[in-house]
């Protein structure tokens, strides 16, 4: 058999849809449940309505902010439509829905972007393209899609490798020194939390941030392959409730706990799903028909690239030089997540032709939330030299250049300067280039 | 399983090697540290500057009564004598000062005049109504009390509007030093260190009342964004000329916020994590700065440096630049907390 043959045997190998099913219930509900929690948190109004202006992502310069009431709306669809993903009703256009207006919301401000948005809106694009609605569902109980009890394996496998990306590529990322010989951030943020009845105790030993961080790092690299053999995947799973319930109550991290515990459900047998499945709605009644798929090189092409494009694009910080921790230079998409305490102090300055200077109190344009961010990331330093530049020259001031003194410190060591403050931001144009003026990080 | 055992092996050992179950610092109490900094800061802090309230206050109803140069002079001196209280208070936006966004009620400077005079002309205003966020408080007092302070005597008017004032700031100042006391407890207790816990909050005020200083106090008035453009008339207690005295007690309130007094402070709660800045302490780094800048402002007139040699102030101003550095960057990174309610990324 050919290289071809034997990866579309894979793929398409008649496997049962059970899994994809569950995985479509929680997805589902795990996301509406996020809406209705983004929602009543007020943050569609602090986060998108608020702040003055938003800084955008590198190629998506396009994303327009919307009038007031089209962010409500757009989460009104996303809460629709993740609705229609769990029941399976209408199955294609929510999950088409959901990703765009899901996607969309994140592209609008890079200030809230988050490593499992990313992860969400992958899985939903994913999932336009999957049968998932095919048994157990509302357009199956109508007719609207004929049931099958069988659907190819690339529909669950691409599921669990998105997953196992996931903790892999965040393992890695775990494996460098300061996490692994210092124990940082944790040696930082477990002490902080002392005041913890029972784990408070535990978080004042020398030795705990050290146990955390390789456990986490081991945890990482090997839960998803543990997952992945039967023998070992009930443990595997209990150690995936436990750490992920752990860094739920001990940080300020949202779903994405939940997220993880829902889908990594998906590397369970179909016999696991089948079972709980007619526990709860009943045998499947329906009789099935030829459920066969043959083999489509389109589909088989393009989760070509997506794998190799997956596997390569977190990788993309090795171009740069330096410590992409401190530079941040192809750091976001790349599973990277809790790896660093970082904070920052800009001082803009707006000079005008004379030389004279008008100092930016950061508050009168961006919120807390923004001007942290902007304070460590280089690119949205330059968006917002731009912005004041625009702003100034508006109000009358002839601007002839946007400088920056900032400070930042990286897990715990002294705070030094970040950028060269004799180049002109507003001048930068944000591109795959390295960014010579961001100062080096020396420990 | 081996995966397991390894880990467990690992753990051992790493627990073996380093130092086991020593605690990182043992005495640290972040309960105890907000105790003292609720008793024996804030309390005091707000019985001193109701204390010189109720002094201003019976002072100026005196002044009602009997306007002579001689009691002008007496409300003048309380009343510099109570601004200067206020201003070490003014650190502390949590709880209850919170609740009423206090700094606003009672300190917004510059003062708009022509408003305060239309105030006074017309004699009806509600001293909490949005139209005189700028009319009231303690720089309409400093307006008054300094500006043609003589048309006081004449003018009742001017009289019952600057009684009206203080009557206003100090039902502030009682209410709040009351609720405190019921606070105190919530507070204590609130020791997370996420974003609404009591240290999260201070740490987030001394940030920004030292924003303040270091802009509305000083750098706006030096011009710093008015492309060097002086603006004295912005400074804080322009007209009684005592914005050095008012910045340094501004200055006090906040190195004795981060000091906790005498006691239990951010200063020993960064000690107790070995937190260093450039080889040193970072607490003993950030409290020379304090000091440092304290003595450039001491016996310093800010509004005659303005006027005619602002670059005089460009040494206290760097320093001051240096210590936001400080507060904003390396403290609350080495103390983990949060100030922010958002999602951060997880694992």
């Amino acid at each position: 058999m050919g290289i071809k043959e034997r990866w579309n045997s894979i793929l398409f190998k008649p496997v049962s849809i059970a899994p994809l099913v569950t995985f479509r219930m929680l997805f589902g509900a795990i996301m509406f449940i996020s809406i209705v929690r983004f929602w009543s948190n007020g943050w569609i109004e602090s986060q998108f309505i608020e702040p003055l202006i938003h800084f955008k992502y590198f190629g998506f310069y396009w994303v327009a902010d919307l009038p007031d009431t089209a962010y409500y709306v757009m989460f009104g669809i996303m809460a629709i439509s993740s609705l229609g993903i769990a029941f399976g009703a209408l199955y294609r256009i929510s999950a088409v829905l959901f990703f765009l207006s899901f996607t969309y919301i994140e592209l609008i401000d890079v200030t809230y972007y988050l490593n499992h948005y990313y992860f969400v809106s992958l899985v939903s694009l994913i999932m336009v393209f999957l049968p998932a609605n095919a048994s157990r569902s509302v357009d199956q109980r109508f007719g609207a899609i004929k049931s099958r009890s069988t659907v190819s394996a690339w529909t669950i496998d691409i599921l669990k490798f998105q997953l196992v990306l996931v903790y892999v590529f965040a393992g890695i990322a775990k494996l460098n020194t300061d996490w692994l010989i210092h124990a940082l951030p944790l040696a930082i943020w477990l002490p902080a939390q002392d005041q913890l009845p029972i784990l408070g105790t535990i978080f004042k030993w020398e030795a705990t941030p050290y146990v955390f961080s390789w456990a986490g790092a081991l945890y990482d690299l090997f839960v998803p392959f543990f997952l992945l053999v039967a023998r070992t995947r009930a443990l595997a799973y209990a150690a995936v409730i436990a750490f992920h319930l752990m860094t739920w109550w001990l940080f300020q991290i949202g779903m994405f706990p939940f997220i993880m515990i829902g889908a990594t459900l998906v590397f369970f047998s179909a016999a696991f799903h089948e079972n709980w499945q007619q526990r709860l709605f009943g045998a499947q009644a329906q009789s099935f028909g030829n459920t066969h798929v043959p083999a489509n090189q389109l589909v088989s092409l393009s989760i070509a690239l997506l794998v190799v494009f997956q596997l390569a694009f977190p990788f993309r910080h090795l171009a740069y030089d330096g410590n992409p921790f401190w530079h941040e230079q192809g750091y976001r998409f790349g599973w990277r997540v809790m790896l660093m305490e970082k904070a920052g102090y800009a001082q803009f300055s707006v000079e005008n032709e004379k030389g004279n200077r008008i100092e930016v109190q950061n508050s009168d344009f961006l919120t807390h939330a923004q001007e942290k961010m902007m304070s460590t990331q280089p690119d949205l330093m330059i968006q917002y030299a731009q912005f004041l530049k625009a702003h100034y020259e508006k109000a009358g001031v002839v601007t002839s250049g946007v400088y920056a003194n900032v400070h930042v410190t990286f897990n715990g060591r002294g705070s030094r300067p970040y950028v060269d403050s004799s180049v002109n931001l507003a001048d930068q144009v944000d591109s795959w280039r390295p960014k010579t003026w961001i100062l080096p990080f020396e420990s | 399983m081996r995966g397991i055992q390894a880990l467990v092996a690992i753990c051992i050992f790493l627990s073996a090697c380093k130092g086991g179950t020593d605690p990182i610092d043992d005495t640290f109490d972040k309960a105890a540290m907000l105790k003292n900094i609720g008793n024996s800061v804030i309390q005091p802090t707000y019985a001193d500057w109701v204390k010189a309230m109720n002094q201003l206050d019976s002072d100026s109803k005196l002044l009602e009564s009997n306007p002579t140069i001689a009691q002008l002079v007496v409300v003048q001196s309380s009343f510099i004598k109570a601004y200067r209280e206020w201003n070490a208070c003014s650190v502390f936006e949590i709880g209850p000062a919170a609740d009423v966004s206090m700094r606003t009620r009672v300190n917004t400077f510059p003062t708009d005049t022509a408003q305060v005079e239309q105030n006074i002309a017309s004699g009806d205003y509600d001293l909490d109504g949005a139209k005189n966020a700028d009319a009231n408080g303690f720089a309409s007092l400093d307006y008054l009390l300094f500006n043609e302070s003589e048309s006081l005597l004449s003018d009742a008017n001017r009289r019952t509007y600057l009684l009206d004032n203080v009557v206003h700031i100090l039902k502030q100042g009682v209410d709040v030093s009351d609720e405190w006391l019921s606070y105190q407890s919530e507070f204590e207790v609130n020791t997370t260190s996420s974003a609404g816990g009591s240290i999260s909050n201070l740490v987030n005020e001394i940030n920004y009342e030292f924003e303040l200083f270091k802009n509305a106090r000083i750098g706006i008035p030096l011009g710093k964004k008015t492309l060097g453009v002086t603006q004295a008339h912005k400074l804080e207690g322009y007209y009684s000329n005592t914005s050095a005295a008012l910045a340094l007690e501004n200055l006090r309130g906040i190195q004795d916020a981060f000091n906790g007094g005498t006691g239990l402070g951010f200063d020993d709660y960064l000690n107790s994590l070995k937190a260093t800045k450039d080889g040193t302490d970072l607490s003993m780094a950030i409290n020379n700065l304090f000091d440092q800048i304290a003595s450039d402002l001491d016996g310093a007139n800010l509004k005659s440096s303005i006027e005619s040699n602002p670059s005089d102030l460009e040494t206290v101003y760097n320093r001051i630049e240096q210590l936001v550095v400080l507060l904003k960057v390396d403290m609350p990174s080495q103390l983990g907390v949060q100030i922010t309610y958002q999602d951060n990324d997880g694992d």
